[in-house]
């Protein structure tokens, strides 16, 4: 092995291009690897290589500001040519850097940068070349508003970024880019605003990140899983949005958010269980009508996760708590259901999450149909053939309404686990059991941290804040402190100036 | 140590036998009404009536006119628990009576000397309702029940609250209930009431507006049930010692809470009234003697000098209290005011308030202001 | 250590636990002070709040020791809780099912919650206070047409001495709850933190009392049972039938913060007077205490009828004595 095949062995490059080339060649399988391209040219007599993936850097862009620049621009004071010196006076792209380490000219090349070799330089050229195909920014599918911003983050990384700085076109934004992932990683960007977040906070987001030690990581979702505080707890404990204006709420408020490269949504933490319960156009309506539309939530929560069991532990154990009236109404619809109403709820709610289920996953041709096997089967033929009593379908109904009212998608599935449980309660004990459920519940919840802050901070424990939980209350009562966010912090500053 | 946790409660969770006494809502007789009756040989009878479910008529409204919504079951026993074992096997399903809407004795029952003690055994039944309408009946009890009519073609249950609110409100009964009679009997405060019911001979319901004779407050309107309620059962000590009519029921319900509307005959003319204000009841304490002052303001929607109106309400509340006086009965709700003016329960119980209040210097001072 | 409490978890426990033990106390397990139960509540405070002072001034090693006499206390009250809930729960619905079958969700609920930490029970009690004043509100505004005041007459319901037995046996509780969470609490809580705690507590409680009082007169007869007491408070017969769903869950709702409170401070007790030991340990010791009592109902004979009037004596008797002993003091935290 002579000096060059060892350096490049060790994750430098060597002086020599061919040996550079053949050992990139070699890295990128490129012998079988059809779209790994390896262009080598002359400049000023000096050879080149230039190397970049098809599809994922722009052929367009290497052509005109790379090739034809050297093609042109190479005169006396560009020589002798060097990664410094064709940055510095030949290449016409703005973004580039010179990189000695074969590890990260790889990551460059693999993610649609192009790297220039140059014979007898122990670095090469790193050029901002990309241009793959992205989904342009487009409406948010599962975080729709009446009010406020419609767009929604896209798969690429840097148009998310940009989405953000749009929003906080502030120098204080900032943006920090990681990568996790042992062997194939996965770009990342660590966005808060600087002098309002926690540097705490931030610290411990960035420990948490350089502790994943797994080979890939799939995008947000998959690492979310991976620093999240509790993973068996289950309720989320990092909000998962694709809307770029409430993350930028979020920043606003000293909160830390982590942007994906291949996910449309950002991660945001820490968050509180109140957080959960916002919907992102909460903050565009007056107060008043966003007070009432929570209010309104918060109730189909509640009955979304206590309804059934209630349901049950009435009718099986305090039938003295429904009016006479009702009770005869239920006892004739039940008459001739042969299941006891536990097995009766059970099976509804298993028809119903069957729907759910098979509605989102259904190709969108035939999702017509589903409308109508759920409205046949369930609605009618259901009640027609006594397997279940028409009381219980409005029961369901409400409870699939309360849930869907749920701004946030994972909450709303870990609330309808914790329905299951509270049916299991109200079966089992009345409402003695709902109680030791609701109990125990409450109590989880209060036992939850989002990055190291209490779950139901700032209620418990109590902190002084904005009194933006549960209700929103005027404008002028909003200047409290950020929980969140460090004190003293200039945005604060500012909000108690206006 | 976790694995212990989950363990012990995986273990708990089938111990859990809680569901293995579920009674399914269907499967419940809800009994609305229950009649009590002492037999001739000292045991008891018990009555009572269940909509009838799963025949798609069990008293919903329009109920009227697909055959009888209701079953009417009766048991006996040696004492009340027999009785009420009894009824269990008689009603063929889980008896329930959590929703008693009425709970009807025989005169003859509630004027035993052990009703009192029947009282307590009757509370003390699981899940009973306590806050049903109480009912001191003529005759039996289960005749009673049976005679009871559906009036509003609706269920026996909003039918009987919707009559007894419509009838308290304008003070022909008063608003007692088994909760009030019974925890009247375990406490030191005035004595309970009980609605009077009687079986309809015709008489009674002569007319269907108010009527200017002397007993013009008994009048009822005619109605398609058998079975009336007006009036009021007084009890001494837990046992029924007497009995007002309506227009004493009246006078009553003036010392003890707010009447909505009622007709008063005076001066030869019938004086719409109301009460404006619940009644204002002062006691002071003179030497051994109690003396209550009550002042009743009422609203007259009549023109004219309201003077012997306020006379003959006075008067004829008046008689009200002596006639309680003789009976040695307090229904009026005085013993809370009088009981004020003493230190301690040991002093009030040293006082006798029950022995004493016929003594006790009753005034009635009446004000009638005439609407504008 | 997670079975330990922050200053702002101890103290909304506190409130939560005490003014269940103390509603709970004065109506059910106490007739002593008949309609001035809320009297006795006030005279509770005012007993109990010499003996709070010197139990949140006394060193370190005093309160190590004081740990003892609280731990037997806090075993016999939370088995009683928990005897008492599960006999409510009888009556209420269950009146087939053993008691054992009812105490163990309870025995659940409480791992659950000692496995979650003090801090957890906090932040429940926090929330529960909130949720607890909105259930009470919904009572009070269903109840208010059904109140009679004159129920509250004679002024001195039981006289002095019933009111005084009543009260000392409030203040027993006081003294219980109040010194555990101060030695629960990972920081010094001080003085006036747990003064609040007893004061809010206090004022509900005799509130509730009173209120409650309002709902059903005196019983003066002897014939009156703790089932009718039970009744008369959860389905009582003056309010209508639907108000009971929020009274019902007001009332097992603060049962289960009392005894999870009680449970998990005597299990911190327990792991501090046994240092050595480990926190799971100290757990399953405290519970199976706790458990083993409410099953044996050695929590009925002893606790309620006998132990409660004694609490506030030996308490107070315990902490002058360690006072006088290891010497008080304490650095106490602003609070």
């Amino acid at each position: 092995m002579n000096r060059a095949q060892v350096e490049t062995a060790q994750g430098v490059l060597s002086g020599d291009l061919n040996e550079n080339i053949a050992y990139f060649r070699n890295l990128l399988h490129a012998d079988v690897n059809s779209d790994a391209h390896f262009r080598p040219f002359m400049a000023g007599g000096t050879r080149l290589c230039v190397i970049y993936i098809e599809g994922m850097a722009s052929d367009q862009k290497i052509s005109d500001f790379i090739l034809r620049a050297c093609a042109a621009d190479i005169s006396e004071k560009t020589l002798p040519i060097t990664p410094e010196s064709l940055m510095e006076r030949v290449v016409e792209i703005a973004q580039c850097d010179t990189e000695e380490r074969v590890p990260e000219i790889l990551d460059a090349v693999v993610t649609g940068m192009t790297a220039v070799l140059v014979e007898g330089a122990d670095a090469a050229l790193i050029l901002e070349t990309r241009g793959y195909p992205a989904r342009s920014v487009d409406r948010t599918t599962n975080e729709s508003v009446v009010l406020g911003a419609q767009e929604g983050f896209v798969e690429s990384l840097r148009t998310n970024m940009t989405l953000l700085r749009r929003y906080l076109p502030s120098p204080h934004l900032v943006t920090e880019a990681m990568t996790v992932g042992t062997a194939v990683p996965c770009r990342l960007s660590l966005v808060y605003l600087s002098g309002v977040a926690d540097p705490e906070i931030v610290n411990r987001l960035r420990a948490r990140i350089k502790r994943v030690d797994v080979p890939t990581v799939m995008g947000a979702g998959a690492l979310g899983q991976l620093i999240e505080d509790r993973p068996s707890a289950l309720l989320p404990q990092i909000l998962q949005t694709e809307r770029p204006d409430r993350v930028a709420a979020c920043l606003a408020d000293g909160q830390v958010a982590l942007l994906a490269d291949n996910s449309p949504c950002a991660l945001v933490m820490p968050v509180s269980v109140f957080h959960l319960m916002h919907a992102p156009d909460d903050a565009f309506a007056r107060w008043q009508y966003g007070s009432f539309l929570r209010l309104i939530r918060v109730a189909g929560m509640l009955l979304s996760v206590f309804l059934p069991g209630l349901y049950i532990a009435m009718t099986d154990y305090h039938m003295h708590l429904i009016p006479m009236s009702l009770l005869v109404s239920i006892s004739e619809a039940r008459v001739n259901v042969p299941f006891p109403i536990l097995v009766e709820i059970l099976i509804m709610e298993f028809a119903f999450y069957l729907i759910n289920e098979a509605g989102t996953r259904m190709p969108r041709q035939i999702g017509g149909a589903l409308g109508i096997v759920g409205a046949l089967i369930l609605g009618q033929a259901a009640v027609a053939a006594s397997i279940i009593s028409p009381i219980l379908i409005i029961i369901v109904a409400i409870t699939g309404l309360g849930n869907y009212a749920t701004p946030e998608y994972s909450f709303s599935i870990a609330l309808v686990i914790y329905r299951l449980f509270v049916i299991l309660a109200g079966a089992l004990l009345g409402l003695y059991g709902i109680c030791i459920a609701g109990f125990c519940i409450t109590a989880s919840v209060c036992g939850m941290r989002s990055l190291g802050v209490p779950y139901t901070e700032p209620v418990a424990p109590p902190r002084p804040h904005n009194p933006d939980l549960l209700l929103r209350l005027p404008t002028r009562m909003q200047r409290r402190p950020m929980p969140y966010a460090q004190q003293p912090n200039w945005m604060e500053a500012h909000r108690d100036e206006a | 140590m976790r694995r212990v946790l989950v363990l012990m409660l995986l273990m708990i969770i089938p111990a859990l036998t809680g569901c293995a006494v579920t009674g399914e809502v269907e499967n419940q007789a809800y009994a609305l009404v229950m009649g009590v009756d002492k037999t001739p040989a000292g045991g008891i009878d018990l009555t009572i009536r269940i909509p009838r479910i799963g025949h798609g008529d069990s008293g919903g409204e329009g109920a009227v006119g697909k055959g009888e919504p209701y079953l009417v079951l009766t048991a006996g026993g040696d004492d009340y628990a027999q009785a009420m074992e009894h009824l269990q096997w008689a009603a063929a399903r889980e008896l329930n009576l959590s929703h008693l809407n009425l709970l009807i004795v025989s005169e003859a029952l509630a004027t035993g000397a052990d009703f009192p003690a029947l009282i307590r055994e009757i509370a003390t039944t699981r899940h009973l309702y306590a806050t049903a309408g109480f009912v001191v009946c003529e005759g039996r009890a289960g005749d009673f029940i049976e005679g009871q009519e559906t009036l509003l073609g609706s269920h026996l249950s909003s039918d009987i609250s919707a009559m007894f609110r419509h009838y308290a409100a304008h003070g022909f009964i008063p608003g007692s209930t088994f909760a009030d009679l019974y925890y009247a009997t375990l406490s030191c405060y005035s004595d309970p009431t009980g609605l009077w019911g009687f079986p309809d001979s015709g008489e009674q319901a002569a007319a269907a507006v108010i009527e200017t004779d002397e007993s013009s407050l008994n009048a009822q309107t005619r109605t398609a049930s058998s079975r009336q309620y007006l009036g009021t059962a007084l009890f001494r000590d837990g046992v029924c010692v007497g009995r007002l009519d309506g227009a004493e029921t009246l006078c009553l319900n003036l010392l003890t809470r707010r009447v909505d509307a009622f007709g008063f005959e005076a001066d030869g003319r019938v004086w719409a009234l109301s009460s404006a204000l619940p009644p204002r009841v002062r006691a002071r304490r003179d030497g051994d003697k109690m003396r209550i002052d009550v002042s009743v303001s009422l609203v007259s929607e009549n023109p004219g000098d309201p003077a012997g109106a306020e006379a003959a309400v006075a008067r004829a509340i008046t008689q009200v209290v002596d006639k309680c006086k003789a009976l040695r009965v307090e229904p009026f709700g005085f013993a809370a005011k009088a009981a004020a003016r003493f230190a301690t329960l040991d002093d009030w119980l040293q006082y006798d308030w029950r022995a004493r209040f016929p003594e006790a210097d009753v005034r009635v001072a009446v004000h009638i202001a005439t609407a504008e | 250590m997670r079975l330990e409490m922050s200053r702002s978890a101890a103290s909304a426990s506190l409130i939560a636990a005490l003014t269940s033990r103390l509603f709970y106390g004065l109506t059910l397990e106490t007739a002593d002070a008949a309609n001035a139960g809320w009297m006795a509540a006030l005279l509770g405070l005012a007993l109990s709040l010499p003996s709070v002072w010197l139990m949140s001034r006394l060193r370190p090693p005093a309160r190590r020791a004081l740990a003892l006499p609280l731990l037997v206390g806090l075993a016999l009250d939370a088995a009683c809780t928990v005897e008492c809930t599960a006999y409510s729960e009888s009556c209420l619905a269950f009146n087939h099912v053993a008691p054992v079958f009812l105490m163990l969700p309870l025995l659940a609920a409480i791992l659950r919650c000692a496995w979650l930490g003090g801090d957890a029970l906090g932040g429940a009690a926090r929330i529960w206070t909130r949720l607890f004043a909105a259930l009470m509100l919904i009572v009070i505004l269903y109840q208010l047409p059904y109140y009679n005041a004159g129920w509250l007459m004679p002024w001195f319901g039981a006289g002095g001495g019933g009111i005084l037995r009543a009260g000392v046996r409030a203040a027993g509780w006081n003294v219980l709850l109040a010194g555990s969470a101060a030695g629960i609490c990972r920081e010094e809580i001080g003085f006036r933190r747990l003064l609040r705690g007893l004061l809010v507590s206090t004022a509900v409680a005799a509130g509730l009392v009173a209120l409650r009082q309002m709902m059903a007169p005196a019983f003066t007869s002897e014939a009156v049972t703790r089932f009718t007491r039970i009744d008369t408070l959860l389905t009582n017969g003056r309010a209508p039938l639907y108000l009971q769903l929020p009274m019902i869950v007001a009332w097992f709702g603060g049962m289960l913060h009392l005894m999870c409170f009680e449970s998990v401070a005597a299990c911190a007790l327990t792991r501090k007077l046994l240092p050595n030991v480990k926190e799971g340990a100290c757990m399953a010791l405290g519970l199976a205490a706790v458990f083993a009592l409410a099953l044996l109902r050695v929590s009925r004979a002893v606790a309620t009828l006998k132990l409660a009037p004694y609490l506030y004596h030996a308490l107070t008797a315990a902490a002058l004595t360690l006072w006088l002993v290891k010497g008080g003091e304490a650095p106490c935290a602003a609070s």
